[in-house]
């Protein structure tokens, strides 16, 4: 069976306008839970106040002298 | 240890800005020409004679300068000028390459200029916002690439761990725009002046308003956004409002744009399925819209005072005012009811100009004045300017999209409108429709003048500014970061309270719990390959939802026995029709409703004939156009079912003047410009046979004999048409001419399907 047979066959019904609004609910629901739920607010507030300063890293690409009490000092997740 | 060494060692370094102040100037320069070409388009629909009867000058051909000097010229100049300023500074560190900064500056302006060389000479492929024929949208390609390298690269140097939501609006510009150009403009070239796209008809609809919208959205909205975010905390000196809802509404933002373009398609040939979604994504984008909206304005909680005494900030307030206002029309105009009044009517010209004037034009300027005094470290030359930039502006701006409110609604209901006494068109004549909004086209005009000399006063501003610097070396700020430092995966450890906690648990636990804490996002965040492919996804799979049924689906575009390929002469015609710019003017695209069917008939056949009701356009007949041609605006009357409606000699003395003339009146207060260089402007019959071979590429039904006969065949037909009108007493000899090989098409059109009803076989 060719692709467009099978398209043509899925497109009886309105199966595709809700595939894609399923798919969207999905990810706007998943970002939701992310943000609220898993993200903490420390790690959002000094991602903030990155435009306001051009000279200091909020966060320096380094690895930490010590992952585990860095993790535990920022509240990263 | 080593580790540790590594990160104290601090680096130095300094932010390139000149690249900055290259993208400012030209920002500003391209602004004001783009404007003013807008200005001259605008003046010609009031003033017709403005025209001047030369071919460069039409409104056919300078309105796609304008679209495309505003867009690309001046405002990816102001987006390049924003994201070289804050990307290198949110990521702490200097571009990658300077010399493909500098390619990237200097391409980019080189594309403008051909753009301004080629569109005026009719080199077009007459889709809006992609005119731009096939040799320019390769060196439009190669520059997006070096740009591209050159960011990905700069954030892969960079010293900040985190990539601010600014940079992920950028990510997403630059991989979407690199889409939707690649797709939209598949064309088979045919030589450096023409080409055509690999798709037809409804296909070639669908991919252009996938592409028109979605340049919308990630040309003139997702890098604005960027913009936004880093901008308005830098003027109003306090971070975003919320930098959760900045990620809300980046993630909702490129997962809903990129569905909503078929709602530039309603009650068209586009099937209805597709018509729907893009409708629902259209009004679901009110949501993250308005969003960012509230994020942004919400930045100056604490700080609305400084609104009144600082001009950037007032720019950017209404800007982003501005942003609120369209993101909430734009929604509404996508409802379909609303849409069968508004499409096609100067109220989404009042629509784009509420989101270009208000929401980009005044983001690019307030963040040209912040940028002056630091980039140029001087005072601006005269402060008092700005304000009254900012308010001849804001008026300039009012002035523009209420005239083009009033006078597409005006329009809208007038086509709509019947004699209740007779049951027939209250206005049949098309010209009274333009009549009754002349007024608002001056309206339209001065807001425009008004506009255009606020930008005036800030290109003079900017270049005073940068004349009367004290230094002609400009000092450079040394950074200091801790140097960079390679991070892998392995070496970012998942927190794991399991762990502290000492629980005996097998192993598949810690995996099950580093899944649920999503660490792993935080990851991939700070690794721009990934968040990059995450882009590529929620944008991909949006596109690919929609393109592959309409391509795919059989039913989408029944094909009808009577509708055949154009003949050679009408081919060559049709060319003309694209080169000379008519769709910016008529669609080609009767509606199925009926007040468009009652305007928009058959003229050949008996009003009381059973079909003489159905004349409106079948996705059928449109599957060897090849680009479609169904326009957006009528500023003109529909033209799909002119063929046959007028004689020949009537499209040449149309054509040569459209009012006519105090002896024979054709049109009278017609606004459309003469076209005399097409009777005598040669047509070129030898590219003939090529352009068949194109065509017979793209799979149109021409056989290996027509592609070889096509001269003969369209010297023929021309002689036909040419004794026609020299019987009707039009003198001199025409055969060759441009004007009859297009009225060869315009007779054409929409007729073939005439031979179908009327063997009774629909």
């Amino acid at each position: 069976m060719r692709i467009s047979e099978i398209v043509s066959n899925a497109s009886r019904s309105t199966l595709w306008v809700e595939m894609a609004l399923v798919l969207f609910f999905t990810v706007f629901v998943g970002v939701i839970f992310y943000l609220w739920f898993l993200i903490k607010p420390e790690a959002l507030e000094r991602a903030a106040q990155m435009p306001l300063d051009d000279l200091h890293p909020q966060e320096p690409l380094t690895l930490p002298k010590d992952p585990h009490a860095d993790h535990a000092h920022k509240g990263e997740r | 240890m080593e580790h540790v060494a590594e990160s104290q060692r601090l680096e130095k370094f300094v932010y390139d800005d000149d690249i900055t102040r290259k993208f400012v100037f030209a920002t500003v320069l391209w602004g004001i020409v783009g404007m003013l070409v807008g200005l001259i388009v605008a003046f010609q629909l009031v003033l017709p004679w403005l025209n001047l009867e030369i071919e460069w000058l039409t409104f056919g051909r300078l309105r796609p300068l304008h679209t495309n000097a505003v867009i690309f010229a001046f405002a990816c100049n102001a987006v390049f000028a924003g994201m070289y300023y804050s990307s290198q500074r949110l990521l702490k560190t200097r571009m990658f390459s300077d010399m493909m900064s500098r390619i990237h500056f200097w391409g980019w302006q080189l594309i403008i200029v051909i753009a301004a060389i080629t569109l005026p000479l009719g080199i077009t492929q007459s889709k809006e916002y992609a005119e731009l024929e096939w040799w320019v949208d390769l060196l439009i390609t190669a520059v997006w690439v070096i740009f591209s390298i050159n960011f990905f690269l700069t954030i892969r140097i960079r010293r900040e761990r985190h990539l601010y939501v600014a940079i992920w609006f950028y990510i997403a510009s630059l991989i979407a725009v690199a889409m939707l150009h690649l797709f939209n403009n598949l064309v088979i070239p045919v030589s450096l002046t023409k080409s055509y796209p690999i798709y037809s008809g409804v296909q070639d609809a669908f991919m252009q308003w996938w592409y028109g919208h979605n340049a919308v959205a990630f040309v003139l909205t997702t890098p604005f956004l960027g913009m936004m975010y880093y901008f308005m905390p830098k003027a109003a000196e306090r971070p975003v409002y919320s930098y959760r809802l900045s990620i809300l509404h980046f993630w909702t933002l490129i997962f809903l744009y990129i569905w909503a373009g078929p709602h530039h398609l309603h009650y068209t040939a586009l099937p209805g399925w597709a018509s729907t979604l893009g409708m629902v994504f259209s009004i679901m984008l009110w949501m993250p819209s308005w969003g960012g909206m509230i994020n942004g304005l919400l930045t100056l909680r604490g700080a609305w005072h400084k609104v009144a005494r600082d001009p950037v900030l007032k720019f950017m307030v209404v800007a982003i005012t501005f942003y609120g206002m369209s993101t909430f029309e734009g929604p509404l105009l996508s409802i379909k009811s609303v849409n069968a009044l508004g499409h096609y009517t100067d109220w989404i010209i009042g629509h784009v100009h509420n989101g270009t004037l208000g929401w980009n034009g005044f983001l690019a300027f307030g963040m040209v004045y912040w940028l002056m005094p630091r980039l140029f470290q001087n005072t601006i030359w005269k402060p008092q300017w700005v304000e009254l930039h900012f308010w001849i502006g804001t008026i300039g701006i009012l002035l523009y999209i209420v005239s083009m409110y009033v006078a597409g609604i005006t329009q809208g209901l007038m086509w709509r409108a019947f004699d209740p006494k007779t049951g027939l068109l209250a206005y049949p004549d098309f010209v009274d429709t333009v009549m009754n909004i002349r007024y608002f086209y001056w309206g339209r005009a001065l807001g425009g003048t008004l506009y255009l000399t606020g930008a005036i006063l800030c290109g003079i501003n900017l270049y005073m500014t940068w004349a009367t610097r004290t230094k002609k070396e400009y000092d450079e700020e040394i950074q200091e970061a801790p140097a960079l430092q390679n991070i892998h995966f392995g070496e970012m450890k998942t927190p794991s309270r399991l762990r502290e906690r000492g629980a005996h648990v097998a192993d598949i636990a810690y995996k099950i719990e580093a899944l649920i804490q999503l660490y792993w996002h935080r990851k991939w965040e700070r690794l721009p390959l990934t968040l990059t492919v995450m882009v590529v996804i929620a944008v991909g799979s949006a596109s690919l939802f929609e393109i592959i049924p309409t391509f795919a689906i059989k039913s989408n575009v029944p094909k009808i026995a009577s509708v055949k390929p154009y003949t050679p002469l009408e081919l060559a015609g049709r060319d003309i029709y694209v080169s000379e710019g008519c769709y910016n003017c008529h669609s080609q695209m009767v509606r199925p409703m009926r007040a468009e069917t009652e305007r928009y008939n058959f003229p050949t056949v008996d009003p009381n004939a059973s079909f003489a009701s159905q004349s409106y356009s079948k996705p059928g007949e449109f599957i060897y156009d090849h680009p479609f041609q169904w326009g957006s605006r009528r500023i003109g009357p529909d033209l799909h079912r002119e063929g046959g409606r007028r004689t020949d000699d009537w499209h040449y003395k149309h054509m040569m003047n459209p009012r006519g003339t105090q002896g024979e009146v054709l049109v009278e207060n017609s606004i459309m410009p003469p076209y005399p260089w097409l009777a005598h402007k040669p047509t070129d019959f030898s590219i003939l046979p090529k352009k068949i071979w194109a065509m017979r590429l793209l799979g149109v039904p021409y056989t290996l004999e027509q592609e070889k006969t096509s001269i003969q065949h369209a010297k023929a037909q021309a002689k036909e048409i040419a004794d026609r009108i020299r019987m009707k007493g039009i003198p001199g000899k025409h055969e060759d001419k441009q004007i009859i090989a297009l009225i060869a098409y315009l007779q054409r059109l929409g007729t073939d399907i005439l031979k179908e009803y009327q063997n009774n076989r629909m």
